[in-house]
């Protein structure tokens, strides 16, 4: 048996003595917010039984020497004793209104109401002598907090209702007018306490679900903090040393420059932390282009300051048009690294209106449009793999003055897109 | 011959700057430092702070964070060029603000990095193609609308550019030199420079005293100046 709960001090925390065990003890996962809500919920439901037996008790002391047949009244009321601290010590235990119990509970009154007006007589004076009354219109409260469907909650109070109104007028005679009133108080407390019940179990499972979310936020934050200093280790450790050896003479062999100038460019994409080149998005097939060429001797710089933040890439860009892109950029490295007499160039991918544009420039010696041979193949063979895709590609180049190749694609959302966008300047110029 | 002061914690990337710049033969790195404090002591056995033309500063030390109180403080008495293998944008947006006159990266090539620390030697403003990147998508009309999320409004709005800067800005952050740009847009070289200052100086940075004050106002007011 629970000793009397005491009064909740105004904190959501159920008092200890009734909820032993629900308490954070040192150690344990936090109780949850729904659990929290249920218990509090069981300390309600246990206070208004108390409440009620209390009313009990008062009329049997009272009343009990008017009794016509004390001896069978008495057992009815301990019957309702037995029966009110059954309902408690199961709800303490599950830590929950289970809705059998109440459903139980509600059949238990009615035929307590029944009972109880067949042994009691009206006609001294005060209804007290029928204590079921007081005893079921102030435990009914519960009968909200046992059933999530207010349909369920109509349903059991006006099983109640019946069995009050039927006693009442068939058994003790009493006036209609008293009756009905008296009938319509279950509905309102049932109700009531529907409402809060509901109000405090969704307060319990929001602050569950804002808890999850705070801690997957802290976690994602905690990773990225994580990031950023393996990314500061690496860049501090490991990267300048390798870009460093990559360009200067300490390392004589060509072909392992050239490797330790891919590596540096892997590491320098992981480190950057936007793009490790193993997604299949725009920037991710760019930065492999980077890291690919390096290999080659061919030193790529990657300008995507403007695509940095972009979210939702395969939604933006269609994965056969930046496959579009990234090998038509591809054929312009190759042929910087083939025909301009350089070994650098500058790749540069940015949006402009409804478009994204890669770049690609050298400083080398350039071509006279129709003499070269090979840059007729080019701009023949990116235009094509550009328009079939929706895209366009120009190829920018005079003797002395290197290669500039431009190549454009559809970008954003189908319903953002306004249609195809005017030439930019660069284009207007070749 | 050009003063230069170096301050980065690496000491093979160090190594390598002033290698790459003692090979000009235009440039003499006074003092190599590989931390603040270093280049602080450096400074106090100089003669006079004006011992450097220009100081190449890493953005990065030991800490996590971008070293922008050292921008600030350092542009109140010298030219600062920052220098990063890696910058994020808006480090690099809160280093130019801070009044450094320039931002390469560590792989830009040797003659760039030679020609960033000339021009900001000269008082100009070394917009490589990294930073012109970095600015337009920072000041660019593409950076307020579009699908980019996340990007803070980092007040760089008010500086709104001209159609002529704006194209600037995308050719050198596509690779063209000035000479270049300058044959693109068909004017001269110089009309080029000018839009580069007029881009610097809607960075309001301008008036560097008090671009240094602001800046360590955004601060907190940390350390001395």
């Amino acid at each position: 048996m629970t000793s009397p709960p005491r009064a909740p001090d105004g904190s959501p925390a159920p008092a200890p003595d009734l909820a032993q065990g629900l308490a954070p003890r040192p150690g344990f996962v936090p109780v949850s917010g729904a659990a929290r809500a249920e218990s509090a919920l069981v300390l309600a439901l246990s206070l208004y039984r108390l409440y009620g037996l209390s009313q009990v008790a008062v009329a049997v002391w009272l009343d009990g020497s008017h009794y016509p047949r004390p001896v069978p009244v008495l057992a009815l009321a301990a019957a309702v004793f037995a029966e009110s601290l059954a309902v408690i010590a199961v709800c303490v235990r599950r830590r929950a209104i289970p809705s059998w119990l109440i459903s139980a509970d509600v059949v238990f009154c009615t035929a307590g109401l029944f009972l109880c007006a067949a042994l009691t007589v009206r006609g001294d004076g005060h209804t007290w002598i029928y204590f079921m009354y007081p005893f079921t219109v102030v435990t009914s409260v519960a009968v909200g907090f046992g059933y999530r469907r207010l349909a369920a909650v109509i349903a059991a109070t006006l099983l109640l209702c019946a069995g009050y109104v039927a006693a009442a007028i068939v058994l003790h005679h009493d006036p209609f007018w008293n009756v009905v009133p008296n009938a319509v108080s279950y509905l309102a407390n049932t109700t009531v306490g529907w409402a809060a019940a509901r109000y405090l179990r969704r307060s319990g499972t929001d602050l569950d679900r804002s808890r999850v979310v705070a801690v997957e936020r802290a976690d994602a934050l905690a990773r990225e903090r994580e990031r950023a200093r393996h990314a500061r280790i690496l860049h501090d450790r490991v990267l300048q040393t390798l870009e460093t050896l990559a360009r200067g003479e300490w390392v004589s062999d060509e072909a392992f420059r050239a490797h330790i100038a891919g590596e540096a460019a892997w590491l320098r994409a992981l480190v950057e932390g936007v793009h490790d080149g193993d997604g299949g998005d725009l920037p991710a097939g760019l930065q492999r282009l980077v890291r690919d060429k390096a290999r080659t001797g061919l030193r790529v710089d990657l300008n995507s300051a403007s695509v940095r933040d972009v979210d939702g890439w395969p939604d933006l860009l269609p994965p056969d048009r930046a496959a579009a892109l990234v090998e038509a950029a591809n054929e312009a490295l190759t042929n910087v690294a083939k025909h301009s007499g350089v070994s650098a160039a500058t790749m540069r991918v940015h949006l402009r209106g409804a478009e994204v544009v890669v770049t690609v420039h050298d400083r080398g010696r350039g071509f006279s449009p129709g003499e070269a041979v090979w840059g007729m193949g080019l701009r023949e063979s990116i235009g094509r793999r550009m328009r079939e895709v929706g895209g366009h590609a120009l190829v920018d180049s005079a003797p002395g003055a290197g290669t500039f190749v431009e190549l454009r694609a559809p970008f954003g959302r189908a319903g953002d897109r306004p249609g195809r966008a005017a030439p930019g300047s660069a284009a207007s110029e070749v | 011959m050009i003063r230069v002061g170096v301050v980065d914690d690496h000491p093979i990337a160090r190594r390598g700057v002033e290698h790459l710049l003692h090979e000009t033969g235009r440039v003499k790195v006074v003092a190599a430092a590989g931390s603040l404090g270093e280049l602080a002591a450096a400074m106090e056995a100089a003669e006079s702070p004006a011992d450097f033309d220009v100081i190449v500063l890493d953005l990065y030390h030991d800490g996590g964070a971008p070293c922008l109180d050292a921008v600030a403080r350092l542009a109140g008495s010298s030219r600062v060029l920052v220098m990063s293998a890696s910058g994020q944008p808006k480090d690099v947006m809160g280093a130019i603000r801070a009044g450094a006159s320039g931002y390469i990266t560590k792989h830009a090539d040797d003659a760039m990095f030679v020609a960033a620390v000339e021009t900001v030697a000269a008082g100009g403003f070394a917009l490589s193609a990294p930073l012109a990147d970095i600015l337009q998508a920072e000041l660019g009309p593409s950076a307020a609308a579009g699908p980019v999320k996340g990007r803070q409004p980092s007040g760089a709005r008010q500086a709104e550019l001209s159609a002529r800067e704006e194209e600037t800005l995308n050719l050198i952050a596509s690779g063209f030199t000035h000479a270049q740009v300058a044959t693109r847009m068909g004017v001269s070289k110089a009309t080029v420079e000018t839009y580069v200052e007029r881009i610097r100086a809607k960075l309001q940075i301008g008036n560097k005293a008090q671009l240094t004050r602001a800046a360590l106002e955004r601060l907190g007011g940390t350390g001395p100046v």
